[in-house]
């Protein structure tokens, strides 16, 4: 109840309902109980004649004990007890038999004998003592009457009796209706006691059937001959199977067994009396149902047990006979417009198409082959994704490589168009001093000096194109190097050391602000120096030209994120404002003697390298160019 | 040039050793060259009826030379400029040639291309110069006459006899024929027609 306290009222009120209930049914459970214990536990004898494993018997024991458990639950006793007549068919052996039983059953209290077997009320009369005798009781015997064989179906006056009557030849015309074209019956049966009795009633059978169709018995063979026989039958021919317990040579069959092996041979179709045989090769039809015999018994058991006077019970003969089609055999000889319901014939043994079959196998391989084509498409479409990602990536890769390309292509035009105005200068002068020179020859006023200053002119004007040329090298000399992983600290180091004595020269000093552990950049490393020293020594002319006396340069490096920059600071006369905005291209200077290609090959050098370059003036006086390169841990 | 003419040429370059280059080619060729370094100090020079031309780098340190153009123009009216550049754009070229530049010359400018394309811009200003030394001299010419000589001139060059001018002014036959003697004798003609030519080239 501890749990219930968590619940709502509602809850609890269920719960005692339950409880309530539970309550009421025990008590009438055991109301019951003490009633039927009053009545004591049922005793049934049930006497079967033949062995044990015989298949009917099977059968019909599960009916009736399904019968009888229903009603009594498990408060009766079945004491079964198998006479075996077949088996020791001669000399003493039922009467010993059944001395033994007499004994056996002396002092129990039996509510009911049920008797199962050909003939077996002769047997219990003449062996049973009169306790067993006296029993109600119930006999299940073939009623053989109509041809010839009149069984005592009666143990006592307190006696039921299911006499099957045994119509074979109702069984023959509906199998002929089935088979409409049937020109001769094979009746088969084997060699035991009760074979024959049901071979010999199948002849008297026959002699009713219609004389256009030739009937034919076929009796002591042995197994194998038989199969063969059937094998081998003529067209249109039907095969019963009357009865097989044992072949010629004593081999013993159970029914079910022979109908089985003489199906599977034989090239007509196969009919029995019963059904035992049916759903092992037998076609069906009208045939006794010992599936319908085992509740039968069951139920006038129990109708007994309750009181009913056994004679007042009646059997009819349809409450052990059956209309049956194994569906398999329809389809084997290919009948069809029996399986309707309107044909009055239960069809059994529907095979489960292989749809319905193989139901969940095929739905698992289906489901299987889904999810497989699921992950494939997912797969495909993954792939292709990546690839259009892939493609569109090259794409962005080759259209930065374009506008790289033309950004150089670009520049080289710029760069053309400069160098080749820087060189049209001193050509155009030496050319035109040079015809000067000529006309003046010519013209015989060339003194000695003039011819000296014109030369001088000329010589001057090449070399001054000469130096274009060499300057313009370095930029056309920036060709792709090699790129290692190198030390940004050593190479600020090593060019620091490189300008020192320069420094000296010109009276200004480098501070170095570096960090205090290497600082790796792929680079190569000639290059970057060649930037950092071109800061420097801009640097260094910047403070030469001005008026304002901090002569130093620092050089600061500094880590963040995924880049270091180094900067180059100066207290110089700055940046000159007319050509800021054009600093990086190529032959801009503000300063007389320089090429303005210094800070042109650092901006190549710094693209390069994938960074990027600065300049800019502070305001407190000076100027800091910088670069900022991809820092690799 | 059977005569040697007073002329002078200009040039302007930003570059002093193209200056004196193509200075001293001209020299040697026996022509007188002064050189500019910018266009603002061409503008200095007094413009005295001299025939002559202008050699001008298109790039002045970087300016554009045509942005100068129209200031040289209008004060060297009689002075034809040829370009000298090392960027030979047509699109410039054409702007610089619609603009009133004759010549457009291509660093490194070869001599024979050079002195022709002088000889030739000096013939045009020669013709310019005389042309505007006679229109200064017949508008002189007619700035001598008097109000009413001017108007009867007008009605001479409309073709009207004596008789319909003084109708016309309602004065004396006599004192038509009397003025028309004066602008005869003033004018320096002897005919009509020589009257009419003299008025077409003067400013009325």
């Amino acid at each position: 109840m501890g749990l219930t306290i968590n619940y709502s009222g509602i809850a609890v009120k269920i719960k005692c309902a339950l409880l309530s209930v539970l309550i009421i049914f025990t008590i009438n459970f055991n109301a019951s109980g003490i009633a039927d214990g009053n009545n004591s536990e049922k005793n049934i004898l049930l006497l079967f004649s033949l062995v044990p494993t015989t298949p009917a018997y099977k059968i019909i024991l599960e009916g009736f004990r399904e019968k009888l458990t229903k009603e009594f639950g498990d408060s009766y006793t079945l004491n079964i007890e198998y006479l075996e007549t077949e088996r020791y068919p001669r000399g003493n052996y039922p009467k010993e038999e059944f001395d033994l039983y007499n004994r056996k059953y002396k002092d129990v209290s039996i509510d009911l004998m049920i008797c199962v077997g050909i003939d077996i009320v002769s047997t219990v009369k003449k062996n049973a003592d009169d306790h067993l005798l006296n029993l109600p009781a119930i006999v299940v015997d073939y009623d053989l009457s109509a041809y010839g064989k009149p069984f005592d179906f009666k143990v006592n006056g307190k006696t039921t009796s299911i006499n099957l009557k045994m119509d074979i030849n109702r069984t023959i015309d509906e199998a002929i209706r089935i088979f409409p074209g049937t020109s001769s019956i094979y009746f088969l049966s084997g060699t035991s006691g009760t074979d024959r009795l049901i071979l010999e009633i199948s002849r008297e059978a026959a002699k009713n059937i219609n004389n256009k169709i030739k009937t034919s018995f076929i009796t002591d063979q042995t197994m194998d001959d038989l199969l063969r026989i059937v094998h081998k039958l003529p067209e249109n021919s039907l095969i019963v199977v009357s009865s097989f317990n044992s072949d010629v040579n004593k081999v013993p069959y159970y029914n079910t067994e022979a109908v089985r092996l003489i199906s599977k041979s034989a090239n007509a179709p196969v009919f029995t009396y019963t059904d035992m045989g049916f759903g092992d090769g037998s076609f069906g039809g009208y045939i006794i149902s010992f599936r319908k015999i085992g509740p039968l018994i069951g139920e006038t058991g129990v109708k007994i047990l309750k009181g009913t006077d056994p004679n007042s019970i009646k059997i009819s003969e349809s409450d052990y006979y059956d209309h049956l089609l194994d569906w398999r055999e329809l389809q084997r000889w290919n009948l069809t417009g029996l399986e309707n319901k309107k044909s009055g014939y239960t069809v059994q043994y529907r095979e489960i198409t292989y749809l319905g079959k193989y139901k969940w196998y095929l739905s698992a391989g289906i489901l299987f082959l889904v999810s497989q084509s699921i992950l494939i498409i997912s797969l495909i479409q993954l792939n292709r994704k990546q690839k259009r990602m892939t493609r569109q990536m090259v794409e962005t890769d080759r259209r930065q490589m374009d506008i790289i390309r033309e950004d150089r292509i670009l520049r080289i035009g710029m760069m053309t168009a400069s160098l080749s105005h820087e060189l049209n200068q001193p050509l155009t002068s030496i050319l035109s001093t040079a015809q000067a020179g000529i006309r003046f020859i010519n013209s015989d006023k060339a003194d000695s000096q003039l011819l000296k200053d014109i030369f001088e002119n000329i010589v001057e004007d090449d070399k001054r194109a000469a130096s274009t040329l060499a300057s313009i090298r370095g930029l056309m000399k920036l060709e792709k190097r090699e790129k290692i992983r190198a030390d940004l600290n050593k190479m600020i180091i090593e060019v620091a050391d490189l300008y020192k004595s320069k420094a000296i020269e010109q009276n200004c000093k480098i501070n170095l602000k570096l960090t205090d552990v290497p600082v790796f950049v792929i680079a190569d490393s000639i290059q970057i120096q060649q930037v950092i020293l071109n800061f420097i020594s801009n640097a260094s002319h910047s403070i030469e030209e001005s008026f304002n006396k901090i002569n130093t340069i620092t050089i600061t490096e500094v880590v963040e994120d995924d880049f270091v920059s180094v900067s180059v600071r100066d207290y110089g006369k700055g940046i000159d404002e007319s050509i800021s905005d054009r600093l990086f291209e190529p032959f801009i200077t503000s300063r007389k003697e320089g090429s303005g290609v210094g800070l042109a090959i650092s901006r190549l050098i710094i693209e390069e390298h994938h960074g990027k370059i600065t300049a800019m003036n502070m305001p407190d006086g000076g100027a800091e160019f910088s670069f900022k390169l991809k820092n690799i841990p | 040039m059977s005569e040697m003419p007073e002329y002078r040429i200009f040039i302007v370059d930003d570059d002093v050793s193209v200056r004196r280059g193509i200075s001293l080619l001209l020299n040697s060729a026996g022509y007188f060259a002064e050189t500019f370094e910018n266009v603002s100090d061409l503008l200095q020079v007094e413009d005295n009826n001299i025939p002559g031309c202008i050699l001008l780098d298109i790039f002045l340190g970087g300016e554009s030379g045509l942005e100068l153009q129209d200031a040289i123009i209008n004060k060297f009216r009689n002075n034809p400029i040829i370009y000298i550049t090392g960027q030979g754009d047509i699109s410039m070229s054409v702007q610089a040639l619609k603009k009133g530049a004759i010549n457009f010359l291509e660093k490194p400018v070869d001599e024979k291309h050079l002195l022709k394309a002088v000889d030739e811009a000096i013939k045009i200003s020669q013709y310019l110069v005389n042309m505007k030394i006679e229109k200064d001299k017949f508008n002189a010419l007619i700035g001598s006459l008097t109000p009413r000589e001017l108007e009867i001139l007008k009605y001479v060059l409309k073709g009207m006899l004596n008789k319909q001018i003084a109708a016309e002014l309602n004065i004396a036959e006599h004192t038509v024929k009397l003025h028309r003697g004066r602008i005869t004798e003033k004018l320096g003609v002897k005919s009509v027609p020589e009257m009419i030519y003299i008025v077409e080239k003067s400013n009325i």
